[in-house]
């Protein structure tokens, strides 16, 4: 009974850990201040369009320095997925995922070793688009897992992406209003 | 790049399995040799080395106690045909393995053959472990990239292919390949471990591509 009475408990929670996971809004720092100086912002856009789910969750795979939890947290929002924290570093996204009624639950996952097109190498704070990206499946045999491939567009651009950013919640009253700005002077010019 | 439908993956827990973990691993045909008598007519001994730059920091695989085997090593696919390796690559080609360890001569035995290492990669996490449906699969393997070319002449017995030297960035990619020749030490340690009844040839892998 006590076994079973952990195995409960233990699959709860599973389930609540799964849960954070998978809401995906909000964006970790991992004790990181918005506003510490040597934070970068880092995004990037992935269409799902033709995906069999939306997209609620994604994590940033920090390949260097090694840390001890080896992936940070990204928020979504319309395809846009960007983190506020991030520290100097070699990243890249790892994988992302979301649910839907008829489909279920999918997890989409880049290599783990290897570079992929969203690779960043951060030396100094800034910002930086690790680029726009559709979806596409990829036709596999009936008993293969399911395979797709990120295909670059063009639009939205890196512009465009940071006009939306610059309005979402979290950027009011942080450094992150400025240094927005400041950017998209810089693309505009 | 892959996509995973956790919901066929049930409630609770699964059992986290690979290949490796679940003893699938065939044994492979190309041996190392350690006297000339295990090299049977038809047979080369084929003398190289893997090495990875930087090194493989010691906590960077992570292996349970049955894959201590894979730790510092690195697995070489080779076949006498040109495939395109990621297309058509099978588990039966890893019978045709050399098992390297990083940066140690190597010493094996391969059919009289001109052959191609197709791929070539590094175990990097195989271990069985219980987790939960919507944990991250890590996959296992982190590859060392490039094709390979091998000369064999009629009458080779024993060829040396070099050190091949993978440059790896932050994120695992290959960054460089050099295939190094170090013949002049190749062979005398080549006379030392086998004498001098037969010749190591120098015949240094190719690069041929990605």
């Amino acid at each position: 009974m006590k076994n079973r009475s952990n195995n409960i408990y233990w699959v709860t929670l599973m389930a609540l850990f799964s849960a954070t996971l998978l809401s995906g809004c909000a964006s970790m720092g991992d004790g990181r201040s918005v506003d510490d100086p040597t934070n970068s912002l880092v995004f990037a856009y992935i269409d799902m369009d033709d995906a069999p789910t939306d997209m609620s969750y994604a994590k940033l795979q920090q390949v260097a320095p090694k840390s001890e939890a080896g992936y940070w947290g990204m928020g979504t929002d319309e395809g846009i997925i960007v983190n506020q924290y991030i520290p100097p570093g070699s990243f890249q996204i790892a994988h992302f995922g979301g649910n839907s009624f008829l489909m279920g639950e999918h997890q989409y996952s880049f290599p783990t070793y290897g570079r992929n097109a969203t690779a960043v190498t951060i030396e100094q704070p800034g910002i930086y688009f690790l680029g726009a990206y559709k979806y596409q499946d990829v036709d596999t045999g009936f008993f293969e897992a399911g395979k797709f491939s990120m295909e670059p567009i063009t639009s939205p651009t890196e512009q465009a992406l940071l006009k939306t950013i610059v309005t979402m919640d979290w950027v009011k009253g942080t450094q992150w209003e400025a240094r927005i700005r400041k950017r998209l002077m810089e693309l505009s010019q | 790049m892959t996509r995973i439908c956790s919901r066929y993956a049930g409630l609770g827990i699964v059992l986290a399995c690979s290949l490796l973990a679940m003893g699938c691993v065939p044994s492979s045909s190309i041996k190392p040799v350690e006297n000339l008598t295990q090299v049977g007519t038809g047979s080369v001994i084929v003398v190289g080395k893997i090495e990875l730059e930087p090194g493989l920091a010691p906590d960077e695989q992570v292996l349970g106690s049955n894959f201590e085997e894979f730790r510092d090593l690195a697995l070489v696919i080779t076949d006498t045909e040109l495939r395109t390796p990621n297309e058509t690559m099978s588990l039966g080609d890893l019978t045709r393995r050399i098992n390297a360890p990083m940066g140690q001569t190597f010493y094996v035995g391969h059919e009289a053959q001109p052959f191609y290492i197709l791929k070539s990669w590094v175990v990097m996490n195989a271990e069985i472990k219980v987790v939960s449906p919507s944990a991250t699969p890590v996959p296992g393997n982190a590859p060392l990239s490039g094709i390979f070319k091998v000369e064999m002449t009629p009458g080779d017995r024993a060829i040396y292919i070099g050190t091949i030297r993978y440059h790896r960035d932050p994120f695992f990619s290959t960054e460089k390949v050099e295939v190094i020749d170090d013949f002049a030490q190749a062979t005398i340690d080549f006379k030392q471990k086998f004498g001098t009844q037969i010749a190591l040839r120098k015949s240094l892998a190719q690069p041929i591509g990605q």
